[in-house]
């Protein structure tokens, strides 16, 4: 049964009435809650960016007796404007949790025992020496995380390709971004997105597909509710097979069958070009095909896409009617309207990831809605620093910092210049990607492993499969609490030092570079990441080249890097000063940095018009993509489809928003959420427990029907936070032949009872 | 039991809630200054920490400021901020999923 709105705004004004009846005057409505600014007053008001998602919303962090007593929006930043998300909020709580780390641990005879920063640093020296000279450069490797301040990856980048020889340096972002990057590269040759948040306030019709915006990224949700309450004409269309909280302001919705994505993708194209939406003059001026090996005509494209994608085809895959597919394309390519695409992990965690990137960049290239304020193809990011951290450090095993590749000699030349290390000692070929790094420590040819700010055990799919190549290898585990069920398989826990507590640089999802102020001193002997790496650089010898004495220091170096390229960033006198710089960055441009990229005037590496200069011939690519589906599709023995994702309250595996009680209270354990009809077929309802079966594991999860979210028919929900409930247990490490990112968004489960 | 049935029991649940809330309303303290606040004054509002809680169920109620915005119903508490209305960004549930 349903309990309208309708019913309920029914029922209330029956209780309005009566409220007048009853009580016919002297009644105030009462405030949600009194202002007492004399309880969190704080001694200081410290400028810094949310610990959180890829948003990057700035925040303001009260400070008093040396504690975080508050944490508010900040109101000059334009990013988010004073708003916040409730994790943002609780972000206090997190500082002060009882299981943060505060002393060195050394695993002794199976368990923890505590020990100086010298005793730990030593036997890390020594293991690293050890694997080293036994085993050679690729024995050693570094898993890094797109939560890390620039200057901890940087290090580590150095260090291992620099200096060791090894490129196994990898990072979480492999997890979620490594599709987006390479649609951005192949596409546009130039990764990260080339719009920003301001187009937004330009868009007159959203596209979004395989994003939960309003959970993932409400402060962005919240500027689009607000953009479409003062321009009521914003049409806001969401692809996606399962029903959430942004469909709140949705006009309309396509509930595809998940995995069949592409093939609304494609036949969106088909509708494109046969109805006549195709803007010739941008194409003529700015496209180039390609079938993905070779260069191909525009007319070879159509062709394809009439072969591949009919909207009947789509229509059989993924139950979308012909009718609404069509109307679908209508929408998106509305002459004379700013059509933008967000999407996140959706499209990102997909055996065709790369596939589905290209498609949507397709769309926006022979539709010409690109490059103008309010029309751009723009992947939402995950976590804070994603960007800057990792895909702009290069700490990523075929990448080195500013945009540069290792198997590049000329890259490797201008980079080991700059680091003052031996070119010859880098290694010419890429690294193992993260799941190859993994499984290299379960066959044993991995050695040693520097685990920094991030959970592996938990999030890896498949996770189970990797946790006793995690306990055979040497593994450093730096973390701010402990345990978790990475750090329980470590032989040396360290205790970092969380957020504010240190100072910092994070990079948004829209370009933007955003200086973190130093707020309070990190508890007992936790240090900042990065003088715990400096400090190893020292140990095994290399402290020539890590001369550092401040982070100003660090990112001069950086700033090296990057000059002249097209990802050229600010200084650290201009970060510290403003609200996020938006890169490429030039001498002329305003603090905010450049807006659109590849656009005249904003983009200062282009004359006039628009200019995708990062490729060759200065074309974008339009791919021809063949149709592919995910790797494990639901079938007799596994019937229903399992996804993934978020819940607004959560963050990743919870190590933060766990320490939080009223967001534990709201959201207290992970959950399988159900179509009503599948739960009535299963006999199964709210509340009771479930186990979910796939071909690498299972998982028991209460279950939920039709709450917070409604999937369709044959299709489960997960949230994956909580380490008692291990979802990865279930999902598949298939990865995306191009990026190497796993298809945690779908595998095939069978549901049994418990 | 058949739809219409469980709606009006739970209307009538919803009418017990609102003459209870209406007993307290008209017994308490010092009437509190109203009006639109603007951004501006929010600053002043987040440096409370954090946001209210919901203390209720939210079925069928995905609306929040039909009640909340004006408060005038059943002296449920007003929100400052109505200007925002994705309220659960903010402001999460004490029993949301129980």
């Amino acid at each position: 049964m349903k309990f309208s709105r309708r019913d309920f705004i029914k029922a209330c004004a029956v209780s309005t009435a009566l409220v007048s009846a009853g009580c016919s005057s002297g009644r105030q409505p009462v405030q949600s809650k009194p202002i007492d600014p004399t309880k969190t007053e704080a001694d200081k008001w410290v400028k810094s960016v949310c610990r959180y998602c890829g948003t990057g919303c700035g925040v303001m962090i009260g400070v008093k007796n040396g504690k975080v007593v508050a944490v508010k929006g900040d109101p000059d930043n334009p990013v988010n404007k004073g708003l916040l998300c409730a994790k943002g909020y609780y972000l206090p709580q997190i500082m002060t949790a009882k299981d943060r780390i505060t002393k060195p641990l050394i695993k002794k005879d199976g368990k923890f025992v505590e020990a100086s920063w010298d005793e730990a640093m030593e036997l890390i020296t020594q293991r690293f020496k050890e694997s080293l000279d036994q085993y050679g450069p690729a024995s050693v490797g570094f898993y890094g995380s797109g939560q890390t301040s620039v200057d901890e990856t940087y290090v580590a980048n150095k260090l291992w390709k620099g200096c060791f020889g090894s490129n196994n340096v990898e990072g979480n972002p492999r997890l979620c971004m490594a599709s987006a990057v390479a649609g951005y590269m192949t596409t546009f040759g130039a990764d990260e997105p080339m719009g920003t948040y301001d187009d937004f306030e330009h868009c007159d019709v959203f596209f979004i597909i395989g994003s939960n915006t309003a959970e993932a990224h409400p402060v962005l949700f919240s500027r689009i509710v607000d953009h479409k309450r003062k321009n009521p004409g914003t049409k806001i269309i969401i692809a996606d097979p399962r029903r959430h909280r942004s469909h709140e302001i949705a006009d309309s919705a396509i509930p595809f069958i998940a995995g069949t994505d592409l093939a609304i993708l494609g036949a969106m194209a088909y509708v494109i070009i046969e109805e006549g939406f195709t803007d010739e003059e941008f194409i003529k001026n700015h496209v180039c095909f390609s079938d993905g090996a070779n260069p191909i005509t525009w007319e070879d494209y159509k062709q394809h896409i009439k072969e591949s994608y009919t909207p009947e085809f789509a229509s059989a895959k993924s139950s979308i009617p012909v009718q609404e597919i069509r109307k679908l394309a209508r929408d998106f390519a509305e002459p004379g309207k700013n059509t933008m695409t967000l999407w996140c992990m959706g499209i990102n965690q997909r055996v065709a990831g790369v596939f589905a990137n290209n498609m949507i960049h397709n769309l926006h290239l022979i539709t010409g809605k690109i490059c103008k304020p309010g029309s751009t193809t723009f992947s939402l990011t995950g976590q804070p620093s994603a960007c800057g951290s990792v895909r702009e450090v290069g700490g990523l095993s075929h990448l080195l910092p500013g945009h540069r590749l290792v198997a590049n000699a000329a890259h490797r030349e201008q980079i080991a210049k700059i680091w003052g290390t031996d070119p010859a000692k880098m290694a010419p070929a890429p690294g193992w990607h993260t799941m190859e790094l993994f499984r290299r420590t379960v066959t044993g040819d991995l050695k040693c492993l520097w685990v920094m700010c991030t959970n592996p055990a938990h999030s890896l799919p498949n996770a189970t499969f990797y946790h006793p190549g995690l306990e055979q290898t040497f593994l450093v585990v730096s973390e701010t609490y402990h345990p978790t069920l990475t750090s329980k398989y470590a032989d040396v826990v360290l205790p970092a030092a969380l957020w504010c507590e240190k100072e910092g640089v994070y990079g948004n999802t829209e370009r933007r570079t955003q200086h973190m102020a130093k707020a309070i001193e990190p508890p007992g002997e936790a240090r900042p990441d990065v003088d715990a790496l400096i400090d190893f650089a020292h140990r095994m010898g290399y402290g020539e080249v890590f001369p550092y004495k401040s982070f100003e220091d660090v990112w001069n170096e950086y700033l090296k890097c990057t000059t002249g390229t097209d990802m050229e960033l600010a200084s650290y006198a201009a970060l510290k000063e403003a609200h996020g710089i938006r890169w490429p960055v030039k001498d002329h441009i305003g603090t905010e940095g450049t807006g659109m990229r590849f656009v005249a005037p904003d983009d200062p590496y282009v004359k006039e018009g628009v200019d995708f200069y990062a490729r060759p011939n200065h074309r974008a690519q339009v791919f021809a993509r063949p149709y592919t589906e995910p790797a494990e599709m639901p079938d007799k023995e596994y019937p229903f489809c399992l996804t993934t994702g978020r819940v607004l309250e959560h963050w990743h595996t919870d190590t933060m928003t766990g320490k939080c009680p009223a967001i534990m209270k709201a959201v207290p354990t992970s959950f399988a959420e159900f179509n009503s009809k599948d739960a009535t077929q299963l006999g199964i309802k709210e509340g009771d427990i479930v186990r979910l079966v796939s071909r690498r594991g299972t998982v028991e999860l209460p279950v939920k029907i039709e709450r917070p979210g409604i999937p369709r028919r044959g299709l489960i929900f997960a949230t994956w936070f909580e380490a008692e409930r291990l979802v990865n247990a279930v999902t598949t490490d298939a990865v995306d032949a191009a990026s190497k990112e796993p298809e945690f968004k779908i595998c095939a489960v069978r549901v049994e009872k418990v | 039991m058949t739809q219409e049935r469980k709606k009006s029991i739970i209307t009538i649940l919803i009418l017990l809630l609102f003459s209870s809330l209406i007993v307290s309303a008209c017994s308490s303290g010092p009437p509190v200054p109203q009006g639109e606040i603007s951004e501006t004054d929010l600053k002043l509002i987040d440096i409370d920490g954090f946001p209210p809680e919901v203390p209720h169920e939210l079925e069928g109620r995905g609306d929040c400021l039909v009640c909340h915005r004006d408060g005038e119903i059943g002296g449920v508490p007003k929100t400052p901020h109505p200007e925002f209305t994705t309220c659960r960004q903010c402001h999460v549930l004490t029993d949301a999923l129980n």
